[in-house]
């Protein structure tokens, strides 16, 4: 009788327990789902992001520094997100070319044209997640 | 006879008492795991979800030699917004957080996901040609405010001519 009656609470008490639980494990399991969507989503957007200047010229007259750059991933590019970096500085630009004037699609060319009170030596362009290429073999004109 | 069944109720009632003690025990237990589970599924989505990078040409880092203030670009590459009040952020060994240092946030608003912190702080000293290490690091935010995750970056660099 006592062992059949300890039994039935013993029992009673893990259901409950397990009922508690429910709840929580639902909402862990789906906050861990969601990490790991995110994180793929990520890992595969930083993964196609790629972009190479194409070439940067200095025109001594006008002082205008002209950056091409290529979307040579296949994630389109915010303009929203291109820094660029004159000798190590975070400078203003202007963007020409493109489709669009909010995004660099993949395949498209854009310009970015900024003037400057000097001639540059480094440039560096910075896109979405961080991805940066650097072209110090400035031309002169 | 009756002893018999006197302590046969007894020894009934102590085992229906040890044994609820011990359901609700388990109880408290399963209930506490259930909230530590939750609480480390939402670090650790702060975790992943946080994080930033120093976005400077390492070769040329801007450095004001008359006021000793060296600049770090720092951009959110994570998907949360990160907080600027918990920003730390050292070079050459010299860590600086809080008032000792200057954030701006390129374009204005809060330091979303995609948006650049410039942060300028005091390291004296620092010549050009010479190797440096740099990071920073600092907590990410989530939409209802809280703490979640921490963000940092390394950089080894040189200041600017």
């Amino acid at each position: 009788m006592a062992t059949t009656a300890s039994w039935l609470i013993i029992m009673v008490g893990l259901v409950t327990g397990l009922l508690l639980i429910q709840h929580d494990v639902d909402v862990a399991l789906d906050d861990l789902k969601e990490t790991t969507e995110e994180w793929k989503r990520s890992q595969t957007m930083l993964k196609n992001t790629d972009f190479e200047i194409s070439s940067a010229f200095y025109n001594n007259t006008t002082s205008a520094l002209r950056v091409n750059i290529k979307n040579s991933g296949s994630e389109v590019i915010p303009i929203a997100e291109v820094v660029l970096l004159v000798d190590g500085v975070v400078t203003s630009f202007n963007v020409s070319g493109g489709s669009s004037s909010s995004y660099i699609y993949p395949g498209e060319s854009v310009t970015l044209i900024s003037t400057l009170s000097g001639a540059p030596s480094r440039v560096r362009v910075v896109v979405s997640w961080g991805v940066a290429r650097t072209i110090n073999n400035i031309r002169y004109g | 006879m009756a002893s018999e069944s006197i302590s046969q109720l007894i020894w009934f009632i102590a085992t229906v008492l040890i044994t609820t003690s011990v359901a609700l025990l388990f109880i408290n237990i399963i209930d506490d795991y259930g909230g530590v589970l939750t609480e480390r599924a939402s670090r650790l989505r702060g975790e992943v979800s946080a994080d930033l990078e120093i976005i400077n040409d390492p070769m040329a880092v801007p450095y004001d030699n008359t006021t000793g203030n060296i600049t770090f670009y720092i951009k959110n590459t994570g998907s949360i917004r990160l907080s600027i009040v918990d920003l730390v952020v050292a070079a050459n060994g010299v860590a600086r957080g809080g008032s000792e240092i200057s954030t701006r946030i390129l374009g204005g608003g809060e330091w979303d996901p995609g948006k650049v912190l410039v942060t300028s702080f005091n390291v004296g000293n620092l010549t050009w040609g010479v190797d440096y290490h740099g990071w920073a690091q600092t907590s990410g935010i989530t939409e209802g405010g809280k703490l979640a995750g921490t963000a940092w970056d390394t950089i080894e660099f040189q200041i600017a001519s």
